[in-house]
């Protein structure tokens, strides 16, 4: 086994273990989780309403209910489920269709670039690019943008996905096959 | 160039686009302090899990779990319909025994004798609906009064407070499957095609949506602010052209006010949940559609 394995298997027992705890109503086990996915979860809250009032909001109301019904959650990717209540808390809230309307975090300012001396996720992508893929990514379908979203920066594998948006493993590759293939398109055709 | 990218350099992008992402969205640092200043009680775990919980359920994963409960539902199905279809005698109208059962909580006797037949219901004036006669409460052993234990086919002097036995046969239309759904606020079954929405919370109070074919149930549930009882307070929004009646429902006290037999209108039930009050609210249902707006109800768990 790797150390890489090692430190994979210790990390998820010692999320089965804060689980359990939750699940015996301690909230300094709870507090485990939020540190764990809190950032993840307001990240995707972000990608949904690209508006940080809202995904705060978004982000407490699931770790709320993720709390309220820690004792339906039976195993499994916690990571997942807890998207999973993001989501459906998303969709329940409308947000998508308040989207249109809302006003984004200044849709139009130039996009800060961390300084690429100091952060290498920033440096491997130029202001340009990433301005590139950002309107590619937003003439997808909601639906396909949703699964890119998940996988690429909720990294959530595909079964995980599958789990998270309540479908199945083969609606997660095609919706994510059909979405590569119209970035790609669009990237082409548009912006490069 | 760009034409000629590969999947892989598509997904590479992407990888780098977002890991810039990434490192641009950070929740804020207030995170913990605001979200465990909302925690409040948990809701307990599904009644399949509770069930089984203890004989080794919780190792053998959500499919496990879910089979077990599927069969769980389907028996109690099939022993329900067996059950009312060979005791009760009536014709397969579930209307009219519905009609027969909720005649009986109207009916100005003891909860025992709405065993008798009970005559058709007439438009109850407001205090007639408040009447003690009206307290007694009939539990409509409808399917989610035929769950594990929890006060089936029941009935309870208010007064008193003592469950009783009811002998008024209930029947209901067979629905097909039953799908457990948990809301995170409570557990409910439901008909194949009927889904659950929740919606905002408000003031401590979650708004949510439960819907099916053709039939769209409102409901609230939170901590309430009224003075009064819920009982008082639900009777308050009756009209003359409407009944009220109080039943169990899994062990739960609930309050029901609805068109009188056979009658188009809302219905509006609610209920008392371990973390707070649940109401739930049909708005111009047909007396079919109301059946299956109150079987949905009898079903909830919190």
């Amino acid at each position: 086994m790797t150390d890489q394995a090692i430190v994979m298997d210790a990390a998820l027992l010692e999320e089965a273990q804060a689980v359990r705890r939750c699940q015996e109503g301690d909230k300094e086990a709870f507090r485990y989780v939020v540190e764990r996915y809190g950032n993840m979860l307001y990240g995707t809250a972000y990608q949904m309403t690209r508006n940080h009032a809202r995904a705060q909001e978004l982000t407490q109301d699931a770790l709320v209910l993720a709390w309220r019904g820690i004792n339906t959650f039976r195993g499994g990717s916690l990571k997942a489920w807890l998207v999973r209540i993001l989501t459906n808390r998303g969709i329940s809230l409308g947000r998508r269709r308040e989207l249109e309307a809302a006003t984004l975090d200044n849709p139009d300012a130039p996009i800060t670039v961390a300084d690429e001396s100091q952060d290498p996720a920033a440096a491997a992508i130029s202001a340009l690019d990433r301005e590139m893929i950002k309107k590619a990514l937003e003439t997808l379908p909601d639906e396909q943008r949703e699964v890119v979203t998940l996988r690429f920066f909720s990294e959530l594998s595909v079964s995980e996905t599958a789990v998270a948006l309540g479908i199945r493993e083969g609606t997660v590759k095609s919706r994510l096959s059909r979405a590569l293939d119209r970035l790609r398109e669009a990237l082409s055709e548009g912006y490069c | 160039m760009v034409d000629e990218m590969g999947r892989e350099d598509m997904e590479r992008r992407l990888q780098d686009f977002f890991a810039a992402e990434r490192s641009d969205v950070r929740a804020p640092d207030d995170l913990w302090t605001n979200v465990s200043a909302r925690l409040g009680p948990q809701a307990p775990a599904p009644w399949w899990q509770r069930l089984f919980g203890g004989m080794g359920m919780q190792g053998m994963g959500r499919v496990y779990a879910g089979a077990a409960a599927a069969v769980a539902v389907a028996v109690v199905g099939v022993v329900m319909y067996t059950t009312l279809i060979g005791t009760d005698g009536l014709s397969d109208d579930s209307q009219e025994s519905m009609a027969a059962s909720v005649a009986a909580d109207q009916a100005p006797a003891p909860a025992m004798a709405a065993a008798a037949p009970a005559p058709p219901p007439t438009p109850a004036p407001l205090a007639e609906s408040s009447a003690p006669a009206a307290e007694s409460m009939t539990a409509a052993a409808a399917m989610a009064d035929a769950m594990p234990a929890a006060a089936a086919g029941f009935t309870q002097n208010a007064s008193a407070g003592i469950p009783q036995p009811t002998a008024v046969p209930f029947r209901y239309k067979v629905l097909g499957t039953l799908n457990g759904v948990d809301t995170l606020l409570f557990w409910v079954a439901l008909p194949a095609g009927w889904s659950t929405q929740t919606g905002e919370r408000i003031a401590g109070t979650w708004t949510g949506v439960i819907s099916g074919p053709d039939v769209t149930l409102e409901f609230t549930y939170g901590v309430r602010i009224e003075s009064g009882t819920l009982g008082e307070t639900l009777r308050a929004r009756a009209t003359t052209e409407q009944r009220t009646w109080d039943e169990y429902v899994i062990g739960n006290l609930a309050y029901i006010v609805g068109p009188t037999e056979g009658q188009s209108g809302d219905l509006l039930m609610a209920l008392q949940l371990r973390e707070g009050t649940l109401r739930v609210e049909g708005k111009g249902l047909t007396s079919s559609q109301q059946e299956v707006a109150l079987m949905v109800f009898r079903s909830i768990i919190g």
